[in-house]
């Protein structure tokens, strides 16, 4: 971290100093407007490899950021605010039961090889794939109700019945899965070679989706080329500025650049058109932007939060009065208002990130609750949260009511230094408070382990991945979850208010009204916040830089800038001096 | 000779065995495996995990496992990769040209500089220009590597004489083949001359401490007193003799052609062994560590083995000994 942030300061100070010097080296960037914005090329850089071009199969990041240009699911989430939109479908209907969705597929879409789509690709999707168990698809778990999977069948060729065994509103965000060709995967299926269909070695041509872009190159280690897909037909109701057939680029280049130095250089040097940028890069980048011709977007605080939780399961082998004191609402108050979210900010994030009140970010403009209990920073109110609670402070150490000192071990990850900086800032905080921290950075497995498995832990710092929908929470905030982190795996809710968010989670997914959920996730926001099983930190704000010549760039809370791919334009030519 | 070698082989055998075991057996000690990142993914459940465990065979005991692998190794199988669902070898066989490549280039740059400045340098010790041939050797010896592959890449960002990281432009494949050869030389300046600085400094200072070693013995002043031309006393007394220390050297350079290069190729963006292997052993994609670990042992044995045969063949005393 401390070295990037060097290099980073040693890259920005060298053109500095060329500048004044005779026959100065730095470039400056014009536009020169081209004389039609489509059919232009959008290039950038990403991390690593593609691991595999089968959706059912793809784990990681890259893979499905790949995939997301050559694929469709029937459903898609819109970036502004997070409704559900048709993507392959051309709308739906819930029946009154809330337990039978009937979708309608947009007419005359075909896979880029000139098939056309039938709903017997949707069925075949689901029910020899992502449920065939000799898939190895991760995706599963999202398709099904209690462990029960859809029962999804055909009706003619445009119409498909998801049925689930109880309302099940989730289903409509899930079902953006990806939709696969039966007619190019039924024999890998059936001869059962298909976890290993459609793998980074399999030639371009054979990758066939309903996506706005095909594969055209895939060189390993270096680069993939997406080119148009003639046979596109964009979703219903989308927008176009220019009247002109979707996707307005002709090629997408996605360079494999595996270190972010190199990135960094290769967008500065007019590389790459986009790059994220964490907010340590954001002093850099900005004394570049204008002669660079890029403009840097702040989209606010991104999904990526941290929290803090604590060990309240009775049967874990550390002393039992430490899970008492973690068992106590007070303690856990009194911690959240003993942290100092501003310094955290400043200090890790260069003042660029925003404090998480509760478990759904601010990010999330459909589901997040603005009145839930926000806990700022006051050491008073944390010291007589602690006092009521029985808990003693002599010559500045803390005591519990039957003697014993307060002592914690933080466990959080060593893959990440920001968290690691945040443990030790959260150690001097809780010293004011009398309580010792001592923090043990763990490898990620060695901490999954210890946290799922066996334990054997005090406290934890960590991180989750957000889903939009807060049902996706349930594996964490349902007392029976399997990451219910503070105490995993419940017979029963140990706590009347972990009953209570169960029933609430229920309620969530049975019903299919938004306004009506939303009432529902602000009931369980404000237990969350007001019991802080979780305390939840800061998350860092999202920054894009991008390239002035790129038109269709919109900065929203969820989809990062760019809204829709195949709305993206070319605008103008870089001219480099 | 034949006969020394054959044993030497039988020995390299053993040792693979044992390189293999351990691996495995380190593989295995360290805590979690494949599936573990998804451990803590609120969208993956235990059950799932438990099916792809059960899929990938990492459920199995330890010794079941490496029998499997091991028979499944001696007909020429080096498994599947769990991240790329792909075999191995072929994940293997994409990537070990463009390291040899890289490697290879560098190899040759280092030594074909390192070996000629350095006799020229020690000949005329403390002069001026040995003087900045060792101070750029500390130099070269001092600064990281990835340091030197980041200032690298900001020259190319300030000339634009040099492609920034990659090895080939995006859309070259469609020109010509002597363009294509270009565009890819282009891109293997600066990685190659990265590598090569870098062992170019430990070379010099070798080779030029040898040569003076040399050029002190009493036998070179025999050899000028008889009279011999100078040329014979430069091949036949001070480069043999020199050069016997660093074959050993080169020996081991031959066995890290495979995974020397892994810090040069993170940051120039080079697609190669090492980036692959990195990846495979962060992501504990077992079968791909295993098989990069045989290559790069085999490579290191062999390595050793023809270093040995060099030195055989340039020094009488090895030759009596055997």
């Amino acid at each position: 971290m401390g070295l990037r942030l060097i290099l980073i300061v040693f890259l920005l100070l060298l053109p500095s100093c060329s500048r004044g010097g005779a026959g100065g080296t730095d470039r400056v960037f014009s536009l020169v407007p081209r004389p039609s914005p489509l059919n232009g090329r959008l290039t950038f850089d990403i991390l690593s490899d593609p691991k595999t071009f089968n959706p059912a199969l793809a784990q990681e990041t890259t893979s499905t950021q790949v995939l997301g240009y050559l694929f469709r699911g029937l459903t898609r989430v819109s970036p502004y605010d997070g409704q559900i939109k048709p993507d392959l479908a051309e709308g739906w209907k819930i029946d009154s039961s809330g337990m039978r969705v009937t979708f309608t597929l947009e007419k005359g879409v075909c896979w880029s090889d000139g098939t056309p789509l039938t709903a017997r690709d949707v069925v075949f999707t689901f029910n020899r794939v992502y449920y065939n168990p000799a898939v190895a698809a991760a995706v599963r778990d999202i398709l099904t109700v209690d462990g029960k999977p859809f029962t999804v069948r055909a009706i003619d060729d445009r119409t498909v019945i998801f049925e689930t065994a109880k309302p099940f509103a989730p289903l409509l965000e899930e079902l953006g899965v990806e939709i696969l060709p039966e007619h190019l995967l039924s024999k890998a299926v059936d001869a059962g070679s298909f976890n290993t269909t459609w793998s980074v070695r399999t030639p371009p041509s054979g990758i066939v989706g309903t996506g706005p872009f095909r594969l055209k190159r895939y060189v390993p280690g270096q680069y993939l080329l997406l080119v148009k897909n003639p046979l596109y037909t964009p979703p219903p109701g989308l927008k176009r500025p220019i009247p002109a057939n979707l996707p307005y680029l002709d090629r997408v280049i996605l360079r494999i650049i595996p270190n972010q130095n190199s990135e960094l250089l290769r967008f500065l040097a007019g590389k790459s058109d986009l790059i994220g940028v964490s907010p340590s890069q954001v002093p850099v980048l900005s004394d570049a932007a204008a002669s660079r011709a890029f403009r840097l977007l702040v989209r606010g605080p991104s999904q990526t939060e941290t929290f803090l939780t604590f060990n309240e399961n009775l049967k874990a082998p550390i002393p039992s009065y430490k899970v008492a004191w973690f068992r106590s609402r007070r303690f856990r108050q009194a911690i959240a208002y003993a942290i100092d979210r501003k310094a955290l900010i400043n200090v890790i994030y260069n003042g660029l990130g925003a404090p998480i009140p509760g478990p759904v970010s601010p990010a999330n403009k459909t589901f997040f609750d603005p009145a839930v209990l926000r806990y700022h920073h006051d050491p008073d109110r944390a010291r007589t949260l602690l006092a009521k609670d029985g808990f003693v402070r002599k010559k500045g150490r803390l005591y519990d009511a039957s003697g014993h000192r307060v002592t914690i071990l933080l466990m959080t990850n060593t893959e990440s230094p920001e968290r690691i900086s945040m443990a030790q800032m959260i150690q001097a905080m809780l010293v004011p408070l009398g309580i010792r921290v001592r923090v043990v950075p763990l490898q990620f497995n060695m901490l999954s382990t210890m946290v799922l498995s066996s334990h054997q832990w005090e406290m934890l710092l960590f991180g989750l991945t957000g889903t939009l929908d807060p049902h996706g929470n349930a594996t964490v905030w349902r007392s029976s979850g399997f990451l219910h982190l503070w105490n995993p795996g419940e017979k029963t809710p140990s706590t009347p208010w972990e009953a209570q968010v169960d029933r609430l989670f229920d309620q969530g997914t049975g019903t299919f009204d938004v306004g009506r959920r939303k009432e529902i996730y602000a009931q369980w926001q404000e237990i969350a916040t007001r019991e802080v099983p979780m305390v939840d930190l800061v998350s860092p704000d999202a920054i894009t830089a991008v390239r002035k010549t790129l038109g269709g760039i919109h900065p929203t809370p969820l989809g990062g800038v760019i809204p829709h791919i195949s709305l993206v334009t070319q605008k103008a030519r870089l001219v480099i001096r | 000779m034949i006969r020394a070698v054959l044993l030497r082989l039988s020995h390299m055998l053993l040792v693979l065995l044992g390189i293999i075991f351990l691996s495995f057996v380190m593989m295995d000690f360290a805590p979690g495996d494949f599936l573990s990142q998804m451990a803590l993914n609120p969208q993956i459940s235990p059950r799932v995990i438990a099916s792809l465990k059960e899929q990938y065979g990492l459920g199995l005991p330890f010794f079941t496992q490496f029998v499997h692998w091991m028979r499944a190794l001696l007909h020429g199988n080096l498994g599947y990769s769990f991240s790329y669902h792909v075999p191995v070898s072929d994940l293997i066989a994409q990537r070990v040209p463009m390291t040899l490549l890289l490697t290879v280039t560098a190899v040759i740059v280092a030594w074909g500089a390192a070996l000629p400045l350095a006799v020229f340098g020690a000949r005329r010790e403390g002069g001026l220009f040995d003087r900045a041939l060792l101070s750029f050797s500390y130099l070269s010896i001092s600064v990281p590597s990835f340091f030197l592959a980041l200032l690298g890449l900001l020259l190319a960002e300030k000339t634009g004489w040099f492609p920034i990281g990659g090895a080939r432009s995006a859309l070259s494949s469609g020109a010509g083949s002597g363009e294509r050869l270009l565009d890819l030389l282009r891109h293997l300046v600066l990685p190659s001359l990265t590598l090569a600085l870098g062992s170019f400094g430990v070379l010099y200072r070798l080779m030029r401490s040898s040569v003076l070693e040399v050029l002190s013995q009493p036998f070179m002043t025999a050899a000028r007193g008889l009279g011999l031309r100078e040329r014979v006393i430069f091949w036949r007394y001070l480069f043999r003799n020199a050069v016997n220390p660093l074959v050993t050297l080169f020996g081991m350079e031959l066995g890290g052609l495979l995974s020397g290069a892994a810090f040069t190729e993170m940051i120039f963006g080079w697609p190669g062994m090492g980036r692959l292997m990195l990846h495979a052993v962060m992501t504990r994609d077992l079968y791909l560590v295993m098989g990069g670990v045989l290559m790069g042992a085999v490579l290191l044995l062999l390595g050793n083995l023809l270093a040995d045969m060099m030195l055989y063949l340039l020094d009488p005393r090895v030759r009596e000994r055997t």
